[in-house]
Parts: C-alpha cells; structure tokens; sequence
C-alpha cells in the first residue's frame, strides 16, 4: 500500500508536476494553433461563400438580359435592321428595365470594357428614348480577354454557324456565347454562358 | 449522475487528487474531442468547395439547355458528353406526357429536355434541369 505517513500532506512529486506542465504546454499549444485555424477557415470560407453568390447572382442577371432581348428594328444607314450590335469584344441591344424596379420602358445596353483603362467589363444602360435612368454594372473587374460570339444563319435558307459579328441583321441571333478570362484566373477558369434570346427561337418557330 | 470523483480507495478519507493515469487518460480524451472539432472545419471546407462545384455545374447545366435545339438537334433518346473542364453532362428528351392546355398552333408536340451535370470525380449528377419544347410534330430538327 502506500508508504506516505498517515498524518502528512501528500504534494506532487517533481516528475509528477513536470509532466503536468508538460501537458499543458501541449493542449494550449493545441488549442491555441486550433484558434488559429479556425480564424483563417473562417476567413476563407466568408470569402468564398460571399463570391459564390456574387457568382451566381452575376450569372443569372447577365442571363436574364440576353435572353430578353428585344428584337426592335430600327431605320440606319443601310436600311431598317434590328438593334443589335455585336462585336468580339462589344455587345449593344435593346432589352427591358434591368431590374422589378427600375423604370419600365426599353432600354438600350451595352457591354464593353471601361473607357477608364481599368480593364473592367462594363454593362451600362439607359433608356432608348431620351437616354434616362442610366445604370451600370461591373461585369467583371480585371478582364484580360472578352470573347463573344453569335450563332445563327444571316440569310434564310443557310446553315446557322457561330459568327465572331452580328450587326445590322434582319433578326437576333439564336444564341449568343460570352466567354471571359480574367487576369485573376487561367483560361480553364474562364467564365463561359450561352444564351438563346427568347425572341430569336420564337421568330424561328414562326418562320 | 455519477458518484463523485475519488482517485482510488488508498486516499478514501483524504482530499483526493488524480492519478497520472486519470489525467493522460482525460488529455487523451481532451484530444480526441478536438480532433473531432477540428475535423468540422475540414468538412465544412470541403462542402463549400462542393457548393462551388455546384454552382458551376448549374451554370453549364443552363449553357448546355440553350445550346441543345439550336447548335445540335433535339433528339428523343439519350446523350452525354463532356465539358472542357472535366464535367460531364447527360441529356435525355422524351416525349412530355403530362398535360398541357396548348393552344392549337399548328403542329406542336410538347418535348421534355433533362440536363445532368456530374462534377469530375463525383459519381452522381451534382444537378439535372428540366426544361419543356415545343417541337415540329414532324419529330425534333
């Protein structure tokens, strides 16, 4: 049994209390670098929930716009065309208000990089008539290419195949490709989404 | 509850203290819930990097649903393929079979295009979308 005398006050022993100390050196370095980690996992995860969602909220109002374009016709130079105007890197057309809110009418937008030598790629609007209630939307902050891209037939009675231009057309294209790099990613990380204009399948149908 | 705490019966009578065993035993045990807690953090991580693969499933999912009918023909039956970037998608129209009040425009049959999209590495689709056509009675182009 134990050979500590009856009456006396048992302490630790040194080796006991080392050991202790020890250990306790070892959780609170534990539960410190714990902390830690769970700051930075934190911190990364606001950071990538708050993307995602801007991601997917980017995504769907770009989507909603192209495919609610308006297939309006308007008298130019060379004759009476729809408005719609689309380079590689340039994108104008007519559409309905952006957004519930905003004032109804038919608006014009146009997608292009900002004149400010930012590299943004901008989304502006502004009512056809008068120019009014403009508004703006950064795409996409540092873009290193844009790349857009049409398909559809330009006569009747040819095969649809993508154009890298659709300007001063008689109809909308079938669908419409848009594809940006940014200086933040590599090309497998390029944001990429095709769009069918509603109105462009309905003439087909029609047709 | 339990009875309260006693190192061993040697010290029955005495204030008892712990046993080094009893304290190893605790850290040990100390240790296995933060390995547990710790690992929370990596699930959560891992989760949010599946809601990424998500969310961009969703977004070709939606890309190949308005290219299929314009670039490719619309065909009863099955098909699948790939992205660039390592998902797969598979594609199956079928005849609509519910019903739909259409009005008679001509020759219309309602067609029901399924998009699924599977995340590299992953064995079931991460989203399938459902979309309904109006096809040319004739069959799909």
């Amino acid at each position: 049994m134990t050979s500590a005398p009856q009456f006396r006050e048992r302490g630790f022993t040194l080796l006991e209390l080392l050991v202790a100390m020890a250990l306790l050196g070892l959780i609170s370095t534990m539960l410190m670098g714990g902390v830690r980690f769970g700051a930075r996992v934190w911190e990364r995860a606001a950071l990538q929930v708050e993307s995602t969602g801007e991601a997917a909220a980017l995504d769907d109002f770009l989507r909603r716009r192209l495919s609610r374009i308006d297939a309006l016709r308007v008298e130019t130079r060379s004759g009476r065309h729809v408005l719609f105007s689309g380079t590689r890197a340039t994108l104008r057309f007519a559409g309905p208000a952006p957004t519930d809110s905003a004032v109804a009418g038919s608006y014009v937008y146009e997608l292009k990089r900002a004149p400010d030598g930012s590299g943004a790629l901008v989304l502006s609007w502004a009512l056809r008539e008068g120019g009014g209630y403009p508004g703006r939307l950064v795409v996409a902050p540092a873009v290193r290419r844009v790349e857009l891209a049409y398909f559809g037939a330009p006569r009747a009675g040819v095969a649809p195949v993508w154009h890298d231009s659709w300007r001063e057309r008689d109809s909308l294209p079938q669908l419409i490709r848009l594809r940006i790099v940014s200086e933040v990613t590599d090309e497998a990380g390029a944001y990429e989404i095709t769009v069918a204009p509603r109105l462009a399948s309905a003439q087909e149908l029609g047709a | 509850m339990s009875p309260p705490l006693r190192s061993s019966p040697r010290f029955a009578g005495k204030a008892a203290g712990f046993t080094l065993l009893e304290v190893l035993v605790a850290f040990v045990v100390l240790g296995f819930a933060l390995t547990a807690l710790y690992g929370q953090f990596f699930t959560g991580l891992r989760s949010l990097r599946g809601s990424d693969g998500l969310a961009e499933a969703t977004r070709l999912a939606r890309n190949r649903l308005a290219v299929t009918g314009i670039e490719t023909a619309l065909v009863p039956g099955e098909a699948t393929g790939a992205f660039a970037n390592g998902f797969t998608w598979r594609q199956t129209v079928v005849p609509y079979r519910g019903e739909l009040a259409l009005p008679q425009y001509g020759a219309v049959r309602p067609f029901e295009v399924t998009v699924s999209v599977t995340v590299p590495g992953a064995g079931a689709p991460a989203v399938a979308l459902t979309e309904l056509r109006l096809l040319p009675a004739g069959g799909p182009r």
